[in-house]
């Protein structure tokens, strides 16, 4: 059975056949304010070409997950995606998508012709497994109202413990 | 010296798809509307939500008033080819310009499928193809493909509520 893996947290996507290892590709997921939504979907819709009327953009390639439209699809902006996967994953998060999974174009189109339509994607990041003090900080500055300060816990925190990407909203609980 | 040299292999651009590969295909359980449009007659099939029945509707020129019926097993292999069109093969760029300059998309149907999902609608443009019986031509957001699709289908669907009915009535 083949399936498809997203790690949000690694930037990576693996596909697997039967649990083994066929593909692996760099990608980029959505970033803060449109995170790439977790958990287990199938895909329901192919189609290539595609172009995004709410975006204006193309979107080649495109294997749709979710209902809201997130896809797996080709990247087309003009810097390398591996380029644009380090800003994101070391610099700010403002290098993500809207919540698309976007791939380089060779990796786009062989997971296209890879994948059936139904084929599972599993979409996850050990980020939901957060460090216990970070979600604390979160609290706090969510109580108080701080919010000033929270880019500079957040920038602090970072290295050891990426951002949620449900945001300080996702915590506040 | 330096030598800046950019990540980019003109030879994997716009590489085309492997025959075979669906160039468009969505969950036929999903599917909730389905109009199918020539110059001589407009099909459309409708369902409020996934799960219902389709409603068949048929407006042929000429016939004032359109025909209406519930889909049945025909209308089903119907839906089972239009949501899974698999590519046959590529044509070149100078053979596509070819083909529509010889026959305009105001010649061709309109396909439109829309499913339960906040996307857009699949809209095409289908003509069958030639010399094959089992083929069509298909052309969307700028790109044309030759696709598998048994002219039976496009038949069935011209054929009417005769051909797609399920024998009970809307």
């Amino acid at each position: 059975m083949k399936r498809i893996e997203v790690s949000l947290e690694e930037q990576m996507v693996r596909a697997y056949e039967d649990d083994k290892l066929v593909y692996e590709f760099i990608c980029v997921s959505g970033d803060d304010d449109h995170p790439t939504d977790q958990g287990s979907f199938k895909i329901f819709r192919k189609q290539h070409p595609y172009r995004s009327k709410t975006y204006d953009v193309p979107m080649d390639y495109a294997m749709f997950f979710t209902e809201d439209g997130k896809a797996l699809h080709q990247y087309h902006g003009p810097a390398p995606l591996s380029l644009v996967r380090t800003l994101k994953t070391e610099l700010t998060e403002w290098f993500g998508s809207h919540g698309c999974v976007r791939l380089e174009e060779d990796a786009a189109r062989t997971l296209y012709e890879w994948a059936p339509m139904g084929t599972r994607v599993k979409v996850s990041s050990r980020q939901s497994i957060l460090n216990p003090g970070f979600t604390l900080n979160m609290k706090r500055l969510d109580i108080y109202g701080y919010g000033n300060l929270f880019s500079q816990d957040f920038n602090f925190t970072s290295g050891a413990c990426r951002p949620n990407p449900y945001g300080a909203a996702g915590l506040a609980v | 010296m330096g030598l800046l040299v950019l990540p980019f292999n003109p030879a994997q651009a716009g590489q085309p798809l492997k025959p075979g590969t669906e160039v468009f295909a969505v969950a036929p359980e999903k599917v909730v509307e389905i109009s199918y449009r020539t110059a001589n007659f407009w099909f459309l099939a409708h369902r409020w939500q996934v799960g219902q029945h389709f409603t068949l509707i048929f407006l042929k020129k000429g016939k004032p008033l359109p025909e209406r019926c519930l889909a049945g097993r025909g209308f089903q292999k119907v839906l089972g080819q239009l949501t899974s069109l698999k590519l046959r093969q590529t044509p070149t760029p100078e053979q596509a310009k070819e083909l529509l300059r010889l026959h305009p998309l105001s010649t061709w149907a309109e396909l439109v499928i829309r499913d339960n999902s906040a996307l857009e609608p699949f809209q095409a443009w289908v003509r069958p193809v030639a010399d094959s019986s089992e083929e069509v031509w298909l052309h969307f957001h700028d790109a044309t493909y030759r696709v598998a699709l048994d002219h039976q289908v496009l038949d069935l669907i011209s054929r009417g509520c005769q051909a797609l009915a399920s024998g009970r009535s809307s």
